[in-house]
């Protein structure tokens, strides 16, 4: 019943897209529609594709970039010197130009991303700005481009067919993505960039994907925009056109593609509108004379549109003409799902995300292992020669003063920091040096002392991110919705709500994880570090914030996933009840050295841990803790 | 000295204090104990007019507050030391200490302050040119509340002066607190550590989901059968 | 000799770049904006103190503390309509509006100025300074040299004073300053107040250099004192001064020595290179994340 429901849309999404379709065609080729209006529409289309193809930097993977305009410009050049050079016929030059052109782009990205990705927030915003510029500047000085003369004379191949179809495709394209495994990996990255890679998520190349599939995008906007044109000049690539484009996404709603569509549509048109107002008033009152104040208009707007919904125009359902845009963008971006109800595959198979196998069978070796470990940071030694073992099964203790380096040892053992000295073993295998994701796909995984999860995500999106490391099937798979992404997709789900089943949040699988209450927090946390399938669990104060029931309940909640899941455990905690109650050994760690290691009741009873860390109190506090 | 009577606090849509009220005297310990999210901070940041509330009355030494900036309240002699420190960290603890004393002009009680100050927390003295920043967890602590007391305030407000602190550091720092009391201060206590601060504090209120559920002696919440399960943990 | 002669030509103007990137990272410090209408703040400058002086025939020693004034007063005026209420929105926000404020600016200034550039008046007319084959415009010794006096004074300011500590206090943590008994309101409103007013001075200074005003003058002297400001470590005032040094050095001498196509190019590659070297510019110390 539900299956039929979802076809009812695909369907009428369809019926949409054919119908605007039909619609503009004939309005076109009726000559209904001057030149003029057919200008406006290919524009409209244009700008909604760079709009949507720089959302997916900007809104997606939250990562600010201030020089798409330079990718359009690389893309308007090489197809317009393609169609010009070459005389066969332009049914095939075109759209030749038009994908040499998105892919020299999406090199120009590639190239650019790589350095320039590095850096975050604004700084990244001014090196892609920079970037741009760089980009303009050389088109300007090279004589295949026609340097500052630019080109001129391309044939303007770009029909209502070309572009129509070409940002149907491109929208439904960054739909389906965005359902993915990858848009996952992607959007994770912008909740969390530091949870993402300990969830397993290759952070960098999840970010020079989306950056040179946006470069690409923009690329075939910009040969699309050449053969409209007909004359192409470098200097109207400059970052002011950028700019434009990223005001179309921030004004539409970060994240939303439905969001950058309308805005896209509506900040194309506004300027017309505001001409034939301009006309208006000069009639009706000529006492003032005013001269074109579109751009005096529009900023105001722009500076008002910020001050009242600076969350941008989606998410504002009072809005009742943006719904009906919505609904009818709703129906474009539902397309793609049609496409696989089309495919053959009608037995639902499922392929369930394989249980990683630990070649590992000597029990009596641990199953982490730290030698002679240190890192230095500058002038501070802030760990030395630390040992630590994990035995299988094990839940290991770490306690220690603030600032003895606890939460360090746990970010050199993550891949988070490389240790300046000694060794960390794994299943018997060296993994220093190796990137923090690919430790999580090894076997450690680990919670933080400041929970990072993916907020605005669902709990059980925030699982399924960590499914990552055992799903196969690839971005073009995702973007097509080929076999495997649907029996991999089910597989995961299945998985996913078990594991949250097991912790009592299969109720709250479908809401966003920030709108949990705290401790559920915590626990969703340790969950995600589960789904990744480690061998090792690092939790780092997973009873900060908790009241005393709480940390029962939490103390509970590690024994079973020890039992359940048969991973070793290593935490960190001041809370000694909770240490004393449930660790099999402790360490003690004191200005970056171990200087105690036993059985909890050695611990307490070691006179330098007293003196260093627990105080008297820890007396009590044993005693306590026997009581119950 | 303080009166709070029936303040309600909204975050948007979401109701995070209902009809708080509560008092503290002059020279007593409070203590304001709850779970995680039951709007303890939310209290305290109400008071120092860093979130507003939307009913209900604030009075401070016979002054309703509802009309005064929050810059105001310092002068007036109401000091918070906030949840998790907040140092200036690229200032040196010098000038962190010289920020609590920004609305003050005489020099000389000031000096006087600072004295008082590094007698209680000698280790500050020590690292007078140091920035905050490099301080460890517990020196912070420290700092933030040598830097509230330099305002020489009437009422001191501090939010869960133990967070992440070692049960060693935690004492010191409670021990300190008892101190300051004792010249003078009043203290209005935040704490996730029931125990702790029931055991200084003269009385206390118990704050679950935004509303306060029991009030009374530190001394009777701590025997009190309801409290021990929910927040000593026995 | 042509060297030393283009190596003072970009002292010249570097310093004036300097100037307005104070503005920038003073802004930038505080409420972590880019302050896109920065530069338009510039083109406002040159229009008031145009006035002033040819219109009205105010003697240039106040038009310059009138035209000060008016920008501090202006910058203090976008600060409080368009980016306070946004304080606690996404940064993106912030920043889309300081996008608008600027166009709206330009745009206003097109409406009532036309965008037909004017002549701006020539006020200095001594001698250039000669040493030995050497001639240095008086025009660039004062810029250098007021340009370097109001650096250290602003730096003294904000070392020392209360009301400077007071802005590295909120800079750091606003909640926090405000505990402290600071008004954070104003605290913030004198940043813009002094940003504006540097770059009024800039303005006259660059206007009395390049003599021709219009309404999207400023964004390419803001365009290049923002790139300044990142590349010495935005938000940090010393950091501001150098880097608009070499930029004004490096734009001087790629104009002198390769091409005079390519000095933007030069000064972004400049740019995008520190950036890959030191991530947080020439002074700023990285702060990763704290995990």
């Amino acid at each position: 019943m539900k299956m039929n429901k979802r076809f009812k849309a695909c369907l009428l999404n369809l019926i949409a897209i054919v119908a605007v379709y039909f619609t503009f065609s004939l309005l076109i080729n009726s000559g209904t529609l001057t030149r003029y209006h057919r200008n406006i529409i290919f524009t409209i289309c244009i700008n909604i594709i760079m709009a949507v193809s720089l959302n997916l930097t900007t809104g997606m993977l939250g990562e600010l970039a201030l020089g798409h305009a330079g990718f359009m410009a690389v893309g308007a050049f090489t197809s317009a010197i393609i169609t010009k050079a070459w005389g066969i016929s332009t049914v095939i030059s075109f759209p030749v130009a038009l994908i040499a052109g998105g892919l020299l782009a999406a090199f120009f990205g590639l190239v650019i991303g790589i350095p320039a990705l590095r850096l975050k927030g604004d700084y990244l915003a001014i090196i892609t700005l920079g970037f741009g510029e760089i980009i303009r500047v050389i088109i300007i000085n090279l004589p295949i481009t026609g340097a500052t003369k630019g080109l001129s004379g391309i044939a303007k191949l770009t029909s209502f067919n070309y572009v129509y179809i070409i940002m149907v495709l491109i929208i439904a394209s960054l739909f389906t993505l965005g359902r993915s495994r990858h848009g996952r990996a992607i959007i994770s990255i912008r909740e969390n960039d530091i949870a993402a890679e300990s969830t397993g998520i290759p952070i960098f190349k999840y970010k020079l994907f989306a950056f040179t599939l946006a470069a690409f995008f923009a690329g075939v906007a910009g040969g699309l925009y050449a053969h409209q044109q007909g004359t192409i000049n470098a200097a109207t690539f400059d970052y002011n056109k950028s700019i434009d484009y990223l005001v179309m996404v921030v004004l539409g709603g970060m994240g939303s593609i439905t969001g950058s569509i309308i805005s896209a549509v509506v900040l194309s048109m506004l300027p017309e509108y505001l001409r034939d107002l301009t006309a208006l008033i000069n009639d009706l009152l000529p006492a003032i004379k005013i001269t074109d104040p579109r751009m005096l208009i529009y900023s105001l707007m722009l500076v008002l549109m910020m001050i009242f919904r600076p969350k941008g125009l989606l998410g504002t359902a009072e809005f009742s003409l943006l719904n009906l845009w919505d609904f009818i963008v709703r129906h474009v971006k539902r397309f793609a799902s049609l496409i696989t109800r089309h495919l053959p595959e009608r037995k639902k198979a499922i392929t369930m995300p394989e249980v990683p196998k630990y070649d590992y069978a000597n029990l009596d070796l641990p199953v982490l292992e730290t030698k002679q470990l240190g890192i230095r940071f500058g002038g501070l030694q802030a760990a030395k020669d630390v040992n630590i073992k994990l035995m299988d099964n094990e839940i290991v203790g770490l306690i220690g003063p603030n600032g003895a380096g606890k939460t360090t040892i746990f970010n050199m053992l993550t891949g988070v920091y490389k240790p300046t000295s000694g060794d960390i073993v794994l299943l018997g295998k060296s993994i220093v040096g190796s990137p923090t994701y690919h430790i999580t796909a090894n076997g450690i995984a680990r919670t933080f002392q400041n929970i990072r999860l993916f907020k605005s995500m669902t709990v059980i999106e925030n699982i399924k991110v960590a499914f990552q490391t055992r799903m196969h099937y690839t971005p073009m798979e995702g973007i097509i919705r080929a076999p495997r992404y649907s029996r991999e997709e089910r597989g995961i789900d299945i998985r996913a709500r078990e594991l949250l089943s097991v912790f009592g949040m299969e109720d709250v699988a479908d809401t966003p994880a920030d709108s949990l209450p705290y401790g559920q927090q915590r626990k969703l946390e340790i969950c995600r570090a589960l789904a990744s399938n480690p061998k090792v669990l690092l939790l780092d104060e997973p009873a900060a914030g908790m009241n005393p029931k709480e940390t029962e309940e939490l103390m509970n909640t590690i024994k079973i996933i020890r039992n359940r899941f048969s991973v070793a455990i290593l935490l960190i905690e001041h809370d000694m009840k909770l240490v004393m109650g449930i660790c099999e050994r402790i360490y003690v760690l004191n200005y970056g050295n171990i200087i105690a290691e036993g059985t909890p009741d050695e611990i307490a009873h070691n006179q330098e841990v007293v003196a260093a860390y627990l105080g008297t109190a820890a007396e009590e506090s044993k005693e306590e803790s026997a009581t119950c | 000295m303080l009166k709070v009577e029936n303040i309600n606090v909204y975050y948007g849509a979401i109701h995070a204090l209902h009809d708080i009220s509560f008092h503290v005297e002059q020279g007593e310990i409070v203590t304001l104990i709850g779970a995680n999210g039951a709007g303890k901070t939310s209290i305290l940041n109400a008071i120092s007019a860093l979130v507003p509330h939307k009913s209900g009355t604030i009075t401070f030494c016979d002054k309703e507050l509802s009309r005064v900036p929050a810059n105001k309240l310092v002068s007036m002699g109401l000091s918070q030391v906030p949840e998790g420190r907040r140092m200036f960290s690229k200032m040196t603890v010098l000038e962190n200490l010289e920020m609590g004393a920004f609305t003050r002009r005489n020099r000389a009680e000031m000096q006087q302050d600072l004295e008082m100050i590094f007698s209680h927390f000698p280790r500050l003295k020590e690292r007078v040119k140091q920035l905050a920043g490099t301080l460890s967890g517990g020196e912070q602590q420290m700092l933030a509340m040598g830097r509230a007391l330099m305002s020489h305030p009437r009422l001191l407000m501090m939010d869960e002066p133990s967070m992440g602190l070692s049960p060693i550091l935690v004492q010191e720092i409670f021990n300190i607190i008892q101190e300051i009391n004792k010249e003078g201060t009043t203290v209005l206590l935040v704490e996730q550590n029931a125990h702790m601060a029931l055991s200084i504090a003269s009385r206390a209120y118990v704050l679950e989901t935004g509303k306060i559920i029991k009030e009374g002696n530190a001394a009777d919440l701590l025997r009190d059968d309801d409290v021990r399960k929910a927040y000593l943990g026995n | 000799m042509l060297f030393l002669n283009q190596l003072i030509n970009g002292l010249h103007i570097g310093s004036i770049y300097a100037l307005i990137a104070l503005g920038y990272t003073m802004v930038y410090g505080i409420v972590k904006l880019i302050n896109f209408a920065h530069g338009d703040i510039i083109m406002v400058g040159a229009y008031v103190s145009l006035i002033l002086i040819t219109d009205a025939h105010v003697p240039f020693y106040l038009a310059v503390p009138v035209t000060m004034a008016f920008c501090a007063l202006l910058g203090v005026l976008i600060e409080r309509l368009a980016y306070k209420p946004l304080r606690s929105a996404p940064r993106i926000s912030a920043l889309i509006t300081a996008i608008g404020v600027s166009m709206f600016l330009q745009n206003l200034a097109q409406q009532i100025f036309t965008a037909t550039p004017r002549p701006y008046p020539t006020v200095f007319t001594v001698a250039p300074i000669v040493i030995g084959k050497l001639s240095i415009n008086f025009l660039t010794v004062l810029t250098v040299s007021v340009s370097i006096v109001l650096m250290i004074a602003l730096q003294a300011f904000v070392r020392l004073t209360k009301t400077g500590k007071a802005m590295r206090a909120v800079s750091e943590d606003m909640g926090a300053a405000q505990l402290m008994g600071i008004n954070v309101n104003n605290t913030i409103s004198i940043t813009f107040a002094i940003g504006s007013a540097l770059a009024a001075i800039g303005a006259i200074l660059y206007s009395l250099n390049y003599p021709l005003i219009s309404p999207t003058m400023g964004s390419l002297p803001g365009l290049k004192a923002f790139i300044a400001a990142v590349f010495g470590g935005i938000g940090i005032l010393p950091g501001a001064m150098i880097g608009g040094f070499v930029m004004g050095i490096a734009e001087s001498l790629t104009k002198g020595f390769i091409s005079t196509q390519l000095p933007d190019a030069v000064v972004y590659g400049i740019l995008i290179v520190m950036l890959l070297v030191k991530p947080a510019g020439l002074l700023g110390k990285r702060t990763s994340e704290k995990v």
